[in-house]
């Protein structure tokens, strides 16, 4: 398909498996579909998320790197910044055109300049520190906030479970 | 795209800036980033330079501009006539990529030495300075056999002269062998020019230049020419880097079987620099404009488009798209290159970008010169569009088969059928050559054809697996 995207993608995919940051593993699905990938990121320390391994999805558009990736965590984790079907939703995966909530500061957002690690690390940082202004799950949002000692253990449960113990 | 190879052979393709870190200089990890594009992260093809400083390939940042008019690095608002060409940055970047696989194997070559005479502390000594053979490398490796002279290694990049005595000299302090001490620094000099003599054997009186590559005596080439050309050199080198001495190095004392690339090697080391020093700004060809498209007419579009001879089909979009894309392969070719190319290559790019991009955005099948690329080039064959008589040229022979097989068919099957029907759709075989065609991609028979029954069907099957 579009040949810059693909070559860019292989040039992240070489940094990455070359030079990983911790706690992040990521690669194509299949070999010959370089457009989807799948990552595990596990659970910064000191967070909720502590322990847990997520499973996520990362889905680039053909028009990569000028248009940001989607990022879907499949199953779906309980997080205020995590739509319930799964979609993060988070300034670095927004492109400068489009600001849904109109609060995103534009240095914080997609360019081509980004990248998967960048992504990646991001969304650890987005485990540790929520950020309920912008929340994309109200109901995480109310619960983070105001009953953070449930909310924990809501997560700690799911990861638990999401382990098979 | 056909991949043909796996994933794992592509991967191993791609150059990485990590790719330094396991060799005696990691720091080129540091100037194999800073010679790549940040938004294709490959090295920078025809760079440009905006008015904040960043350094893009051209066709990348003008593409990003299309969208979003600022710079993608500090986001400064940045619009596509702002960009300058930085013809220096594309023949530095020209003349690394250029060196960078020798470069790397020879580091990591270095590297294995380290490690081998590290264990191993039988360096073997140059016994003769006009014999070279292996035991001669590991004593030249000897040297290195210590971890701490990175330092080293980043000055012999820097001067030759300064690396050659300093090769010497590292010989006699690291490895402590009584026989390496006995060698003369000038004779490490001469075994090492000795060495370049080896792909000429025939004439033991000549040797090449390590620098400018032309054959000297050996006698003269030690005495004076070298130091004459080390000093032109370091001249050059003031002004551009791209004729730094890199470029010959890593064969210089690496085994005698690569010497004989020397003079492939030494020839682009000039030439990036004669370039650059040549280079002028383009000013023989205007710059192509951008449309305002919501004030453009179809006409008008249509009319731009062949001016640039370039494919009128499709739909209005497509057309738009066609032309936005050849803007930016045009401006970067004709004002961002250093080295323009030729309008028909131009377009030959454009038709395999739009094979890939713009067929698929749209509803509508594109037309032009990716039609016969795409999937199903029938698409438009009612129409005015298609192209009816490329079409029965470019078939002719399976069209002449199919007529055979059908006239051959219809005698078999004459006891049958009426005489006044047979003649009716023979004499339409022959005339309508669309009609045929459609059988012959669709396997469905057309209205004319639809009264004749599986022969004909059956024959055009196999007409068309020809």
């Amino acid at each position: 398909m579009s040949k810059t995207a693909q070559k860019r993608l292989f040039k992240e995919l070489t940094q990455l498996i070359k030079d990983s940051p911790q706690g992040i593993v990521a690669g194509p699905i299949t070999e010959d579909n370089l457009f989807v990938w799948d990552c595990l990121i596990s659970g910064p320390p000191d967070s909720p998320y502590e322990g847990g391994v997520f499973n996520a999805r990362l889905e680039f558009p053909r028009d990569y790197p000028l248009s940001p990736p989607k990022l879907l965590f499949t199953p779906s984790i309980l997080h205020p910044n995590i739509y319930p079907n799964g979609e993060v939703c988070i300034s670095i995966l927004h492109s400068p055109g489009d600001d849904p909530n109109m609060y995103e500061l534009a240095e914080e957002r997609w360019s081509p300049v980004q990248s998967v690690e960048k992504i990646l690390l991001s969304v650890m940082s987005m485990l540790s520190e929520p950020n309920i202004e912008s929340g994309a799950n109200i109901d995480a949002c109310i619960l983070w906030r105001d009953n953070r000692a449930e909310f924990d253990k809501q997560v700690k449960r799911s990861i638990l479970r999401s382990l098979g113990l | 795209m056909s991949r043909k190879t796996t994933v794992e052979e592509q991967i191993s393709n791609v150059t990485d800036p990590r790719d330094f870190v396991k060799t005696v200089i990691p720091e080129l990890q540091d100037t194999d980033t800073l010679l790549r594009c940040h938004i294709c992260k490959d090295f920078l093809k025809t760079p440009v330079l905006t008015p904040c400083g960043h350094t893009f390939c051209s066709l990348c940042i003008r593409e990003y501009l299309n969208r979003e008019q600022k710079c993608p690095l500090c986001l400064a608002e940045l619009r596509e006539s702002m960009l300058r060409s930085e013809f220096l940055v594309n023949e530095i970047a020209a003349s690394y990529t250029h060196v960078r696989a020798k470069l790397l194997e020879f580091l990591s070559l270095e590297r294995e030495r380290e490690a081998q005479s590290a264990g191993n502390s039988s360096c073997m000594v140059i016994e003769d300075g006009h014999q070279r053979n292996s035991p001669n490398q590991n004593g030249e490796a000897g040297k290195a056999g210590d971890g701490d002279d990175d330092d080293d290694e980043i000055q012999i990049i820097a001067t030759r002269e300064n690396r050659l005595s300093k090769r010497s000299g590292d010989a006699l302090v690291f490895t402590g062998h009584k026989k390496m001490r006995k060698e003369s620094p000038g004779t490490g000099i001469s075994s090492l020019l000795a060495k370049s003599k080896s792909p000429v054997p025939q004439q033991p009186k000549l040797a090449d230049c390590p620098i400018c590559g032309k054959a000297f005596p050996l006698d003269v080439l030690q005495r004076t020419h070298l130091d004459e050309c080390l000093t032109t050199e370091s001249f050059h080198k003031s002004e551009n880097i791209s004729s730094s001495p890199v470029g010959p190095k890593p064969e210089f004392n690496s085994p005698p079987k690569q010497s004989s690339t020397r003079n492939s090697i030494e020839t682009p080391v000039s030439t990036h620099f004669n370039r650059y020093s040549e280079s002028t700004s383009n000013n023989s060809v205007t710059r192509l404009a951008k449309l305002n498209f919501s004030s453009t007419s179809l006409q008008q579009l249509k009319q731009k488009l062949s001016s640039l001879k370039l494919p009128v089909t499709g739909s209005r979009q497509q057309m738009i798209n066609r032309y936005s894309h050849y803007e930016m392969l045009w401006n970067s070719n004709y004002i961002d290159s250093i080295d323009p190319v030729d309008e028909s290559i131009l377009r030959r790019r454009l038709a395999s970008w739009e094979a890939s991009h713009n067929a698929s955005d749209g509803q509508q099948k594109p037309g032009g010169i990716s039609k016969f690329l795409t999937k199903n080039p029938m698409q438009d064959f009612k129409t005015d569009r298609f192209d009816r008589k490329g079409w029965a040229r470019a078939h002719q022979r399976a069209f002449r088969r199919l007529r055979k097989e059908a006239k051959a068919s219809l005698k078999r099957s004459k006891p049958v059928r009426n005489i006044e029907n047979t003649e009716n759709s023979q004499t339409e075989t022959s005339s309508h050559i669309n009609h045929s065609t459609t059988i012959e991609q669709e396997m469905v028979p057309s209205n004319q054809l639809g009264s004749r029954n599986g022969h004909i069907t059956a024959s055009s099957q196999s007409s068309s697996g020809a």
